[in-house]
């Protein structure tokens, strides 16, 4: 999978646009980061898909991802001063968005989570909600999963981030966050199937 | 190999993470186990749903106005518990850089040898508090140009040991400032970092202004 | 050379002040109890302590590169100052020894001069650049002000404010809300009881050891410094500690958690006993460790 947070690389199509996007939030940035709301409107049009697609599949919830996208562009807009161009506004915003989700999410994960949650197996519940029904599309299956299964799928196989990244953002062990994918990716063949 | 055993295997095979001697083993079990293989094919088909599904998402209406209303108050529910003057939570930057100058400059007329003794610490802190409001950033770093400024002026009247002094601290703030940047660069929207940088900003004004109402030492 | 003549040369030689010697200063002046002393000394020492009477005597000794000691003001507000011939240059010693009425507010500026205060029950105000700063019995307000002195203070009153760069700062007995902030130096607080503020530092260590009461929250930050609390086992209060890449041990509450706030470093946050004041410690990449006594 590619770069964590940048465009994925699907086919070529996006990496076309993403360097098109680049070269134009680069100025919009630039105009942003003197104070001017019309090109932040612009960078906000240019990334708000984008950020809503990461927030609504790590959380699960449309209302609660258009929160958290709102949530994300209001920190950008705070934040930009520490925003130093060392990688593409889009990756240190999707990034940001990223922070942002699971931040509001720990909170419901609950500060008091063993690191080694799982119980025996990856195959075993581990007391969280009930795995997605079967015949759904994947998008719902998604967001159906067990909180800790869908952020770990999420960052791993949809936003290509590796172990080690997650294990670092979502406050795991390693080998937690690969029993979590391993889970996950079961649970969605069943629903799929 | 069993099948529960390869079954375990098949991310890692699919992703290409395992060994050629695994590999090749996972490869033998598949040829003859049919349930296997079809636990393969799953894998394989959420993989292509996967790559379909799109880049992007509409939400369900334009949230541009609510990000818009938010950009003109500045942060606020962000610092939970906050040290800083409640004024400082209210003004704009813009009118916060005002105050800023005004006190700078209030600072540098009052400099005379026999002035009262004041501690500057609860005016810097509301100069370095306003920094931690909304883009901030610009504001300390012209804040921190104007007192270094001043400070150059009057640098022959204090002695090379507080010069020193001074600029050593000077330097481990700078220093600080930049680590926790750094970091916030890797980890944006990160409020516990948030707070640690504004502190940082707030006490490296704060030192500059005391240094520039240092008493003259020759 | 017969006794009486080598008595008689000896006590003539006692009698030439050599051009090298300091020259003794003794002014009093009277002031209003609720009145105002201001002294100005470069270089040396200045001792300031509080007495019942109602009157400020200044004694001590200037020294040569001094011109006068200049007493200014009246009954409301006195101004003490040591004045040096112009063009000096730095390394003179003039120590003053100040009596003043112990209620009084007391302002004191100085350099290099150390600074020693006792027995006074008023406002206090001390300033001073590389000279040390020692606080003796217990003022109504506090607050004291160096560059690289460091700063001892046996019982700091409530609303005490506590600054330095370079130098240490400690107190014996905190007695109330306090401030207390270093670039460089270590801040440690030993004793008495705590009751919110604010202590922080850039580089250097904090320890703290008083009692945690009041209901203001106490704030406790270190950028690269390690941070030590010792508490009574017993406490009642509330913990919050993070450290962006420091570790934090704690012989209370449960085990520190890798921060899921996106950072390599540690949280922990409990209330311990009935909960209490609220205690917030945050570090950038010092450690933070909570011990019980």
């Amino acid at each position: 999978m590619t770069d964590p947070g940048a465009n994925r690389g699907v086919g070529g199509r996006q990496t076309a646009t993403g360097e098109c996007a680049a070269a134009s939030d680069e100025l919009l940035v630039r105009r942003a980061r003197q104070g001017e709301v019309g090109a932040f409107e612009g960078l906000y049009r240019a990334n708000v898909g984008r950020v809503f697609a990461v927030c609504l599949r790590l959380c699960g919830e449309p209302s609660l991802a258009e929160e958290l996208t709102q949530e994300s562009f209001v920190r950008a807009w705070q934040k930009l001063g520490t925003f130093r161009g060392e990688s593409a506004f889009s990756t240190w915003l999707y990034r940001l968005a990223v922070n942002v989700a699971l931040g509001h999410l720990r909170r419901r994960l609950g500060q008091a989570q063993p690191v080694d949650e799982l119980v025996g197996t990856p195959l075993d519940g581990g007391g969280e909600a009930p795995a997605p029904e079967a015949g759904i599309d994947l998008e719902r299956a998604i967001a159906q999963l067990p909180d800790r299964a869908r952020v770990v799928f999420v960052l791993h196989d949809v936003e290509g981030y590796r172990h080690e990244e997650i294990a670092n953002l979502a406050g795991m062990a390693v080998g937690t966050s690969k029993a979590h994918l391993f889970r996950a990716r079961r649970l969605l063949r069943e629903a799929l199937a | 190999m069993s099948c529960e055993h390869v079954r375990s295997r098949l991310d890692d095979h699919l992703d290409g993470k395992l060994g050629s001697r695994e590999s090749e083993e996972v490869r033998r079990h598949l040829a003859e186990c049919s349930g296997c293989r079809a636990e393969l094919a799953a894998l394989e088909e959420l993989r292509r749903r996967v790559e379909g599904l799109p880049v992007a998402l509409a939400p369900s209406r334009d949230l541009w106005p609510g990000i818009a209303a938010r950009l003109a108050r500045p942060a606020a529910a962000s610092a939970a518990r906050s040290p800083w003057p409640a004024w400082s939570r209210w003004l704009g930057a813009a009118a916060a850089a005002v105050v800023c100058a005004a006190v700078i400059t209030g600072y540098l007329l009052s400099r005379t040898e026999s002035k009262p003794v004041q501690t500057a610490t609860q005016a810097g802190r509301d100069v370095g508090a306003a920094f931690a409001s909304a883009s901030g950033e610009p504001h300390y770093r012209q804040a921190r140009e104007q007192l270094l400024a001043a400070l150059a002026v009057r640098r022959d009247s204090l002695s090379p040991q507080t010069l020193a002094v001074v600029s050593d601290s000077l330097r481990l703030l700078d220093d600080t400032i930049v680590r926790i940047s750094g970091a916030l660069e890797k980890h944006p929207g990160d409020s516990h970092l948030d707070r640690l940088l504004a502190s940082a900003y707030r006490q490296e004004l704060e030192l500059l202004q005391r240094a520039t109402r240092l008493p003259r030492e020759s | 050379m017969s006794k009486t003549l080598l008595a008689l040369i000896t006590a003539t030689a006692a009698l030439v002040v050599p051009a090298w010697a300091q020259s003794p200063v003794h002014e009093t002046r009277s002031l209003a109890p609720d009145g105002t002393v201001a002294i100005e000394n470069l270089d040396g020492s200045v001792q300031v302590t509080g007495w019942s009477q109602g009157e400020v005597e200044v004694t001590g000794t200037l020294s040569k590169e001094a011109e006068r000691l200049e007493v200014t003001g009246d009954v409301h507000r006195l101004k003490i100052r040591v004045v040096l011939k112009p063009g000096t240059r730095m390394t003179t010693d003039s120590d003053l020894e100040v009596h003043v009425p112990a209620a009084c507010r007391v302002e004191v500026e100085c350099v290099s001069a150390s600074i020693a205060v006792a027995e006074l029950r008023g406002q206090v105000e001390l300033e001073s650049v590389s000279g040390d700063v020692s606080v003796t019995g217990t003022p109504g307000e506090l607050e004291v002000e160096a560059v690289s002195g460091t700063i001892t203070v046996e019982a700091a009153p409530n609303k005490a404010s506590l600054e330095s760069v370079s130098g240490d700062i400690e107190v014996a007995r905190a007695g109330g809300s306090l401030e207390a902030s270093s670039v460089s130096g270590a801040v440690r607080i030993l004793g008495g009881t705590l009751e919110g503020g604010e202590v922080s530092t850039t580089s250097g260590e904090i320890r703290l050891e008083a009692d945690l009461g009041g209901r203001d929250s106490l704030s406790v930050e270190s950028m690269s410094g390690g941070v030590v609390l010792v508490v009574p086992a017993g406490v009642n209060a509330e913990f919050e500690l993070s450290t962006f890449s420091g570790s934090i041990s704690s012989q209370l509450g449960p085990k520190p958690e890798r921060s899921s706030d996106f950072a390599p470093g540690e949280e922990l946050s409990f209330s311990a006993g009935s909960g209490g004041p609220h205690v917030d410690v945050s570090s950038f990449s010092g450690s933070v460790q909570l011990l019980t006594r």
